[in-house]
């Protein structure tokens, strides 16, 4: 029977007992899913102590699962200093892992020898094959799996997968990471900056965004907003199935500001264990379940495109987008049926009667114009000017200052 | 004797920018091509423009860096070399890249100097010293390092460290806000950043408000965004930790602030380099001369220590200063200057000509006349403005006036 390839994050003990109860009661049918344990000092949303998350790791590895120590979070350099400290006293051989996002923290494990698989956190940025190789080869014997980003698109992960000897692993189900800081944002609002808790979950909305409630969450390692809607891709039942083609992919379900409860795990798990006939029974059965199981709605992200840079165009005005190639200058005085006056900018470039020019408004109007007469700011006729005069001609019609002013060629 | 102190980097968002901070005391700048760059909507440089801001910047003895610190897509990464080979002809004197594909194609495909991004958020010496396996030869910190642990990482990574000095402070870690990505359409780190993170928000602890007592509960907030840096006062710190470049924040920013900052940070480093010292009563006309750009309340950041709530900025809009960048000196004669007008004046108020070093000049406009001589009681934006020279002004000089009450 074909399973999904998962690996379910857990963020509290409770998380990972509810775990195993739903693995025993499925008594063991197909592939038993990956764990990631996240806890306080290490993970940026963890909210297990590093004892829990130990015996926690024992549970796991006596049920044969295979479990990995996250390590995500970004370190300042005393923070770095002060968390590798507590980290040479874990008994890593508990984990068959381990996963770290800060390139500190994984040139730390490689100059410590570490000897566990590594799983490398690239998901802010590195959308390149070409990155995400070199990555590798920076540790090829430990680096086992790369953990992508969000913002890939299936088709890219796809080429990904097929150029890299490792496991990716791609989010699959759950909150999607808007927004990283440091900085307490929240408590100060509430008066107790210096009582920065555990874990406390706010819901944000800007009247400037159409999107509502977004979760934010605040705890010792700083603010973290989600986006308002949870990622869920597991209902595209041709591109996942195209993925798992190989054994090299893994599907990440990490509810970490709601954790799934029994029930709904079990159902979890039955459900990626299904074979569905089509992509439309695929999306009804997950749509109920999702409907009866999550408060979130929920997105497919940028699994399906990213376009995410075909708005750019529009952020620029017409008179920026030409390259420019025989730039001179910019009109800086415009005096209606008197004169243009025009700043020369290029360097090395010497303008003179006769020479054509071509116009650009910022609206993005052109205009031609051959230079019969042109004059300095005393009056004086020149028969050529240069970088850093401004020279004033015969009036043209339809052009404001700002317009750019190139040689006609 | 003159004493060391760290390069002076300046943004420069188009050609007449990068010449007002050169002119101004900037040692180097830094500026972006058409493509591969974080600021989408500036002007940026066309490969003719990238040329001549080289000539300009290297005539005067300052050095250009350009910025390749997008997060490159496959189909964009394979179009950088050929503009890789256009940088090494223009003698560039490094590019600044946070995507390790990017630095890797850099490597591959020229022998420009690799600056790591602040994008790339490299907060560490551990990080630092893997970088520099890679290639990279200087880092530009993220903000959240205190020139402390700056010190640390540039003794124990060996590489040049650049930090962030004064400017907008984005408050998430750099390049690990993607707000815009999902809630725009726009990739921040393609230089699409919506800045929503100046946004005010309403927060609430439940998701939906249905009570009365969850309405009052409400929190409205700007709780995102962060006040600007200033370090001005950080200087001597900045020194003693052997910081190799102060970096401005603001390519997309005005001429007064690439002019009056490059000017206020290089005169305080002059002033150190004579004197080995700040002890300057010019401290507090430097930091006078810094509130009159546009900004938001000033910060020290984590210059000193992890920043904390009084870092956040509590309002939507800058807090402009009274003074106004009215104009710039497009050109000066035999016994004349043109002003180009930025924003309007009056006949009767007083004008502050910023030169390039030492201090200001104030002067009453007596008359306000076109080149053709035509008189105005008031001057308007887009005019050049013809009067009488004053001793010491040059072409580019800054000119303010005070916003009437």
């Amino acid at each position: 029977m074909t399973s999904t390839p998962l690996i379910f994050c857990f963020d509290q003990v409770c998380d990972v007992e509810n775990f195993l109860f739903v693995l025993n009661k499925e008594r063991g049918q197909g592939r038993k899913p990956q764990v990631i344990l996240k806890t306080k000092g290490f993970s940026r949303n963890g909210r297990m102590e590093l004892q829990e998350c130990l015996a926690s790791a024992k549970l796991l590895r006596a049920q044969e699962i295979e479990c990995f120590f996250q390590w995500d979070i970004l370190m300042v350099e005393s923070i770095f200093l002060a968390t590798c400290e507590v980290f040479k006293k874990i008994d890593m051989d508990l984990f068959t892992g381990i996963r770290v996002q800060d390139p500190g923290a994984l040139h730390f494990l490689k100059e410590e020898g570490f000897k566990g698989q590594v799983h490398y956190i690239t998901d802010q940025g590195n959308h390149n094959l070409l990155g995400l190789q070199r990555w590798l080869a920076f540790w090829p014997q430990a680096i086992t799996r790369l953990v992508l980003s969000p913002e890939i698109p299936s088709s890219s992960i796809k080429q990904i997968q097929a150029s890299l000897g490792v496991e990716i692993e791609v989010l699959a189900a759950g909150p999607i990471l808007l927004f990283y800081t440091p900085r307490h944002l929240v408590t100060p609002l509430y008066g107790n900056e210096e009582e920065a808790s555990d874990h406390s979950l706010v819901w944000g909305t800007s009247e400037e965004s159409p999107h509502k409630g977004f979760p934010i969450v605040e705890n010792q390692h700083g603010t973290f907003m989600f986006n308002t809607k949870e990622l869920f891709i597991l209902d595209e039942k041709k591109a996942v199935e195209e993925l798992c083609e190989t054994s090299k992919i893994f599907f990440r379900v990490d509810y970490a500001l709601e954790p799934l409860k029994r029930e709904s795990l079990f159902e979890f798990l039955k459900l990626t264990r299904t074979t569905f006939t089509d992509q439309a029974t695929s999306k009804a059965v997950w749509k109920d379940f999702l409907k009866g199981n999550r408060s979130m709605a929920t997105t497919k992200g940028f699994f399906r495109t990213n376009k995410t840079d075909v708005l750019f165009k529009k952020l620029k005005s017409d008179r920026l987008k030409g390259e420019q190639e025989h730039y001179l200058g910019e009109v800086v005085d415009v005096k209606k049926k008197k004169h243009i006056g025009i700043r020369l900018s290029a360097i090395d470039e010497i303008l003179r009667t006769g020479d054509e020019i071509e116009l650009t408004s910022p609206e993005g109007n052109k205009r031609q114009c051959l230079i019969s007469s042109m004059r300095n700011a005393e009056g004086q006729n020149l028969e050529e000017a240069r970088e850093g005069q401004i020279i004033f001609i015969e009036h043209v019609g339809g052009i404001s200052v700002k317009t750019t002013v190139c040689r006609n060629v | 004797m003159t004493h060391w102190v760290p390069e002076l980097l300046a943004p420069a968002g188009s050609l007449e920018k990068l010449k007002v901070a050169v002119s101004y005391g900037a040692d180097a700048v830094y500026l972006g091509g058409q493509k591969f760059g974080l600021r989408s909507a500036a002007d940026n440089f066309s490969p003719t423009a990238l040329g001549q801001a080289v000539d300009f910047a290297h005539r005067h003895n300052s050095l250009v860096y350009v910025v390749l610190n997008s997060f490159l897509h496959d189909g964009e990464l394979s179009q950088l070399p050929s503009f890789l080979k256009l940088l090494e002809t223009l003698n560039v004197d490094a590019v600044i890249v946070s995507d390790l594909g990017v630095v890797q194609t850099v490597l591959d495909h020229s022998n420009l100097v690799v600056h790591l991004s602040t994008q790339a958020s490299c907060i560490n010496s551990s990080s630092a010293r893997l970088w520099g396996e890679i290639g990279v030869k200087r880092v530009v910190l993220g903000r959240e390092v205190t020139i402390a642990d700056a010190k640390r990482i540039k003794k124990v990574s060996g590489l040049e460290i650049e930090m962030f000095v004064h400017g907008s402070m984005c408050m998430a870690y750099s390049g690990n806000c993607v707000i815009s990505n999902y809630t725009q359409g726009r990739d921040s780190n393609r230089g699409g950043c919506a800045h929503s993170c100046r946004f005010e928000y309403s927060l609430s602890g439940t998701k939906t408000i249905q009570t009365d007592e969850e309405k009052k509960a409400q929190k409205f907030a700007h709780f995102m965004s962060s006040k600007d840096l200033q370090g001005v006062r950080q200087l001597q710190e900045f020194i003693d930790a052997g910081i190799d470049s102060l970096k401005v924040e603001g390519r997309m920013k005005s001429h007064n602030y690439a002019g009056t900052i490059s000017k206020v940070y290089s005169e305080a480093l002059s002033f150190y380099k004579s004197n080995r010292s700040f002890l300057s009563e010019d401290l507090y006309r430097w930091e006078e001369e810094l509130k009159k750009v546009s900004h938001r309340d000033y910060h020290s950041g984590n210059l000193e220590g992890a920043a904390d709530a009084q870092s956040i900025f509590s309002d939507r809009q800058h807090g402009d200063s009274s003074a106004q960048a009215c104009a710039i000196v497009a050109e000066v004669g035999e016994g004349y200057q043109l002003l180009e007008v930025k924003k309007a004046f009056n006949l009767g108020d007083t004008l502050e000509f910023v030169p390039f070093s030492g201090r200001n000049l104030e002067v009453r406009v007596e008359k306000i006349s076109d080149i053709s001589g035509e008189l105005f009681e008031r001057s308007r934006p887009g005019m050049l403005m013809k009067m009488p020279l004053l001793p010491g002004v040059r072409p580019l000089n800054i000119v303010r006036t005070w916003e009437r009450p």
